[in-house]
């Protein structure tokens, strides 16, 4: 692997392709958080006219030319359809009313559809020319020279640069952008100097990833990292690193697939096939929000949810007989379970203080589950009280209600109740409220 | 901080008028509101309530009027103001902590480019106290009730230490705590001589809370100290139904000039 960056051949197309990535990910994360996710396809797809007519013009004109002047010509004729695109689609919403996403979505179909008509036409005259202007389409990192990182880098570092200098207006206007205007902060001119830094790295980006497939780069990696974090400045650094691993890994395995297969593979389709596995990956795996963990929390809740109302079951039983004492037949009667679930409720509850074992299938509520039982019953019918009372539910249907709700106990929303509903002592059914007394926060 | 000049009015707005999709939202609007005062803007929905206070701070464009703030241009004295949005005028998902919210509260006196110092962290901290939000600052955002996003906006507005206030429904969905907290404090504000504007729906507690009302539906219907202002009488000239008429018209007359069939 180790070779991609010392191999004078592999070097030039593997860092440039991850100079690419890693900016495209960070600027892309600005759209996200714009919520103009659209924004990058249409722009992505806008680009291809320029570069075919760019192209075209150079290879008609300019034969014998520096090769960095050769390379630039495409970004330079990508930009400009790029910002001809966008102030289109802004005369179709303003003047012509036409929704945004329609408007971007004409701009994406009707300039890309422009471009391929002119390419095929291009096809018998130039095939060399059409060769090259087809692996626009879904990026090719292999021509890329030491010349090209070059170029990438000044413009990766200027466009860095500027977001860090500009990041507190940038975060100001997207966030809240009429609390920006109050302040003094040129909305316009922000949301310019977005569409321009989100402009050059597609039209950077294209060369490795391809104009059908770079809007990915821009998307994936941020909404990536909202799975992991919800720092801006970390959601910023992340997704710039997920981008660049995407890019690395595109080039290595589009370059040992063509090895093997001896069929050329091009970088874009492997980027952002590497780039959605670390989506499903984090959509997976993310601590906070990713799906296994919170299957995990929520079978936890749910057994928590089981162990109280057994203890609520028992502390309602031992406080009528005056006695701790409590015996498995009586418990199997009070509360309907299977018989193993039963003891897997038991041990659990036993686990947590609530309830010891005196001997064989006799148990005793401890001190500790009393009062908890006791903290549990009480919010249940705080709660039927507020939903009676403040939420207009029927005094029948409000114990399903409660008993979902019971099971969220914290002191706050205790207190806030208690104030709320003037600290009753009955509830709807006319059952009384364990007072607040000898409460216990929680372990 | 300059002292604000006693003997300006706090606002001054004349001839104000704004159109949003060439349709007139704020007709020709004069007002002139002294230092002090706590001021329920009031008004059907569409009356132009909000719009008002975005005109006056200059994030929607005037098609005609002027407006003075302590006797000046909003240019001059834009650090003077502090404005609160509606609630849902923001993404409640963007990644910032309710700390980071209420710290851009300090933007205006940093600039684009200098650095967030300790000073300005334990500033945004005590007005989390004061709305009683400084146990949330770590909180993301997102995580927060109606009633704590508007507590935080306001301490980002506290932090701003503005002399005219503007608030947008701030008490719009929130619960009955937040209410007695957000009136406290503007309250509060009032008596340090502090004019706040704050747009209200609810005509029940308008005596309670306010010592100058504005009554808006299009065009201005009435503007002065409650007692004298806030009569049924106003109150049926701007909730009546004699303004919908004439906005019913214009509108159809602009849809006809824009070239559409009626």
């Amino acid at each position: 692997m180790i070779e991609f960056f010392t191999d004078p051949v592999l070097f030039a197309p593997t860092i440039g392709s991850m100079l690419m990535c890693c900016l495209a990910a960070f600027v892309g994360t600005f759209a996200v958080l714009k919520r103009q996710s659209l924004v990058g396809e249409t722009l992505s797809h806008a680009c291809y006219p320029g570069v075919v007519l760019a192209l075209l013009l150079s290879k008609l004109f300019f034969e014998v030319a520096p090769d960095a002047f050769l390379m630039l010509v495409p970004m330079i004729g990508a930009s400009l359809s790029c910002l001809l695109g966008m102030y289109l689609v802004q005369i179709l919403t303003l003047r012509f009313k036409v929704t945004q996403d329609s408007a971007l979505c004409f701009v994406l179909a009707s300039f890309f559809g422009l471009a391929l008509v002119v390419l095929s036409l291009l096809q018998s005259p130039f095939p060399t020319l059409y060769k090259e202007l087809q692996s626009y389409l879904f990026g090719q990192a292999a021509t890329q020279t030491n010349i090209h990182i070059v170029v990438y880098a000044i413009l990766s570092l200027l466009i860095l640069s500027t977001t860090i200098l500009f990041f507190r207006p940038i975060k100001t206007v997207i966030f809240d952008p009429n609390f920006a205007k109050t302040i003094g902060i040129n909305c316009e001119s922000v949301h310019l100097l977005l569409l321009g830094i989100i402009v050059s790295s597609v039209v950077i980006g294209i060369r490795s990833l391809g104009v059908v497939l770079m809007s990915a780069m821009l998307i994936f990696p941020a909404v990536s990292c909202r799975f992991w974090t919800v720092r801006l400045e970390f959601l910023l650094f992340f997704s710039a690193l997920f981008g660049t691993i995407s890019g690395f890994f595109g080039v290595y395995f589009s370059h040992q697939m063509s090895m093997i297969t001896e069929v050329s593979f091009p970088t874009g389709p492997m980027i952002v096939v590497i780039a959605s596995l670390i989506f499903f990956l984090s959509s997976m795996l993310a601590p906070q929000k990713g799906i296994l963990f919170r299957a995990i929390r929520r079978v936890k809740f749910w057994s928590q949810c089981q162990q109280e109302n057994l203890l609520k079951a028992l502390w309602k039983r031992c406080s009528q007989k005056r006695s701790p004492a409590i015996s498995r037949n009586e418990i199997q009667h009070l509360f309907q379970a299977k018989p193993y679930k039963l003891t897997l409720l038991l041990s659990a509850i036993r686990r947590r203080g609530w309830i010891k074992v005196t001997g064989i299938d006799t148990y005793e509520m401890t001190a500790f589950g009393m009062l908890w039982g006791r903290k549990i019953l009480r919010l249940h019918r705080l709660w039927e009280v507020y939903l009676v009372e403040y939420c207009g539910v029927g005094k029948d249907r409000v114990h399903p209600s409660a008993e979902e709700m019971e099971h969220i106990i914290t002191k706050e929303i205790e207190n806030e109740l208690v104030v709320l509903l003037d600290d009753p002592h009955v509830d709807p059914h006319h059952q009384p409220i364990p007072t607040g007394e000898g409460n216990l926060l929680l372990p | 901080m300059v002292e604000p000049v006693l003997n300006v009015s706090a606002l001054k707005v004349s001839g104000l008028t704004v159109h949003y999709h060439e349709i007139p939202v704020l007709w020709d609007i004069d007002l002139e509101i002294p230092q002090g005062k706590f001021v329920g803007v009031l008004g059907p929905n569409g009356a132009g309530k909000s719009t008002l206070l975005k005109a006056i701070l200059g994030i929607v464009p005037t098609v005609s009027g002027s407006i003075w703030i302590e006797g000046k241009q909003l240019v001059e004295v834009r650090r003077r103001t502090a404005y609160v949005p509606q609630r849902e005028a923001v993404d409640w998902d963007f990644p910032i902590t309710v700390k980071q919210l209420v710290l851009m509260g300090r933007y205006p006196f940093l600039g684009a480019f200098r650095r967030v110092t300790k000073k300005d962290h334990q500033m945004a901290y005590e007005c989390l106290e004061k709305v009683g939000m400084h146990e949330y600052a770590d909180r993301q955002i997102s995580q927060l009730s109606g009633g704590q996003q508007q507590r935080a906006f306001l301490a980002r507005a506290l932090l701003q230490d503005a002399d005219i206030y503007f608030l947008d429904e701030p008490l719009a969905g929130v619960d009955h705590a937040t209410e007695l907290v957000v009136i406290e404090l503007l309250s509060e504000l009032v008596k340090r001589q502090k004019t706040v504007l704050m747009v209200h729906h609810d005509l029940n507690s308008v005596e309670k809370y306010f010592n100058w009302v504005v009554l808006l539906n299009v065009r201005l219907v009435a503007s002065g100290p409650e007692e004298s202002t806030f009569t049924d009488q106003n109150i049926q000239k701007t909730y009546g139904k004699n303004f919908a008429l004439f906005d019913e018209t214009l509108k159809r007359s602009r849809t006809i000039a824009e070239g559409y069939n009626d």
